[in-house]
């Protein structure tokens, strides 16, 4: 009723929503690769190449980019947490795994900006 | 926050008294029930609840026994945050707050919870001490030295029920045993004079029940009215565990307490 | 205090699980710390953009490129679906998840064959087997 989750509570929905999503694009990733398979291959891949350099396409990148460190930090804080490391200090580590992904998603756009603004 | 009562009497007993008009809401057994309550800033949620008890409602229920934290009777969920109403001052709550019975064990009736669902749990990893073999009376880890080191840190459990509450891992797995089962049972294991260490972490060791169903949300850390961190007990379980699956069976080696209890006597 | 309570539960039982859960348990960590390495050089290898068949075949003939990729293949789908795995067997009740390893398992390996195939359609510019 009142019940206020705790952060690792959240984290951990987060984690595993991310990972589902990671998985489901791989997936996707793997259907686009696949037109290689079809006769004349290099010609269909050089199409969907094209396609996925639209600039909308690339934003998705760095939604999805940003969506993979999420998971990424997230796991290396869960994997220090078995070796009883930041326990106590769970809080801060969270926050450090925000800090340190949104850095990384920033560094992601500023070299990508090129690929959206044309 | 709160109306200053008296100068004079704050500078009287040496601090300012001051009176909050708190509004408390209590989710009892047959629905949600809100008491306006004026207590001393000073006060504690359980002090709010006797007054409550003794003018506005005689039939609420709740538990309590020490009133200073040590006895683990009072553990309730308050203002969303799994927490001693002994030990919880309403200063800082606010103007509101909200208590509620403690979460993935029966209510028996509003604030009283059914603690053998949390004692079930503890037992199952035999929560006492059984000698090794060979050890002679009194057998004692010095209070300084290695052998404590590792144990003091969970020993201080009040078998209170806050973490197994928090735990929403046992909100999706009922049969999960919980922070502060596995926390006694890695004291155990980790103490060199136990003699079950190889059941423990058979029981432990099992999927759903043991170690491995924990997803590490620390939400026991974070509640624990003792300071112990129970994710921190699961970790060492699980490290022993997989050096166990990765090295084979090893016993542990006869410890050398039994030298150490002698020149300690 | 109960010293003669007995241990109730029997040592061997792992249950649901027929692979011992802490094998998958370590397998995930593992495989999540070697994701690190590989899908940080794939990520770089492809700079974020560049992406035409000729660029990434040319990058394929390289053996530290051949194994990146079939490194990363191999433990992004372990990871992943053991990961996908987990979460479907928590939501089924108790020692109900045996059919459940071998679809997952039988789901990683078509995958796998389906992801090599990828990968040698690059390398020698025909896949071995053709949609
Ligand atoms: S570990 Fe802490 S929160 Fe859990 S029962 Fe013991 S004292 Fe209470
Ligand atoms: S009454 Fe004993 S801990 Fe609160």
């Amino acid at each position: 009723m009142y019940h206020k989750n705790t952060r690792g509570y959240k984290a951990f929905w987060v984690h595993r929503i991310s990972g589902l999503l990671i998985l489901g694009y791989l997936y996707l990733h793997l259907v686009l690769l696949s037109a290689i398979l079809l006769p004349s291959g290099a010609a269909h891949f050089n199409a969907v190449a094209r396609v996925v350099e639209q600039p909308g396409f690339v934003v998705a990148d760095i939604v999805l980019f940003a969506i993979i460190v999420v998971h990424a930090l997230n796991g290396i804080r869960l994997i220090a947490a078995d070796f009883g490391a930041m326990i106590r200090e769970n809080r801060l580590a969270i926050w450090l795994t925000m800090g340190i992904g949104a850095v990384m998603v920033f560094i992601a756009v500023l070299m990508l900006l090129p690929h959206i603004v044309g | 926050m709160g109306v200053l009562v008296s100068p004079a009497f704050s500078d009287f007993v040496g601090y300012e008294v001051r009176v909050l008009t708190v509004t408390i809401r209590i989710a009892r057994s047959n629905g949600e029930q809100a008491f306006v309550v004026e207590t001393l800033a000073q006060q504690t949620v359980l002090d709010a609840l006797f007054y409550i008890q003794n003018e506005l409602e005689p039939s609420l229920s709740f538990r309590c026994s020490c009133r200073v934290g040590m006895c683990g009777s009072c553990g309730m969920v308050i203002n969303g945050k799994e927490s001693l109403a002994c030990r919880t001052s309403l200063n800082p709550l606010g103007a509101e707050v909200t208590v509620q019975p403690l979460r993935h064990i029966p209510v028996i009736k509003d604030l009283v919870v059914d603690m053998e669902g949390f004692f079930s749990k503890y037992r199952l990893v035999d929560p006492y001490l059984k000698p090794r073999p060979g050890l002679v009376n009194p057998i004692v880890a010095p209070p300084s030295g290695h052998l404590r080191e590792e144990i003091d840190l969970g020993l201080e459990c009040i078998s209170c029920g806050l973490c197994l509450s928090a735990c929403d891992v046992v909100g999706m797995v009922p049969e999960f045993l919980g922070p502060a089962a596995l926390n006694r049972a890695y004291n155990l294991v980790a103490d060199v004079r136990d003699d079950l260490a190889e059941q423990r972490l058979s029981m432990v060791g099992q999927s759903r029940v043991g170690v491995w169903q924990c997803h590490t949300h620390m939400s026991c850390v974070e509640v624990c009215p003792k300071n112990i961190a129970p994710t921190r007990a699961i970790s060492h379980l699980k490290r022993t565990l997989i050096r166990r699956r990765i090295t084979g069976h090893r016993p542990r080696p006869m410890p050398k307490v039994q030298r150490i209890v002698q020149e300690e006597v | 205090m109960a010293a003669e309570s007995p241990i109730k539960t029997s040592p061997e039982s792992e249950k649901t699980s027929s692979t011992p859960v802490s094998w998958a348990w370590i397998l995930q960590r593992f495989s999540g710390l070697l994701l690190l390495v590989f899908l940080g050089g794939h990520l770089w290898v492809e700079h974020f953009m560049n992406t035409s068949a000729a660029v990434v075949a040319s990058r394929l003939t390289h053996v530290v490129d051949d194994s990146l990729d079939i490194g990363l293949l191999i433990s992004v789908l372990y990871h992943g679906l053991n990961g996908f795995r987990g979460i479907i067997q928590e939501m089924l009740p108790e020692g109900r998840g045996a059919w459940l390893n071998y679809a997952v398992f039988g789901l990683g390996l078509i995958t796998v064959v389906w992801g090599l195939d990828i990968l040698w359609a690059f390398w020698y510019h025909q896949p071995f087997l053709t949609l």
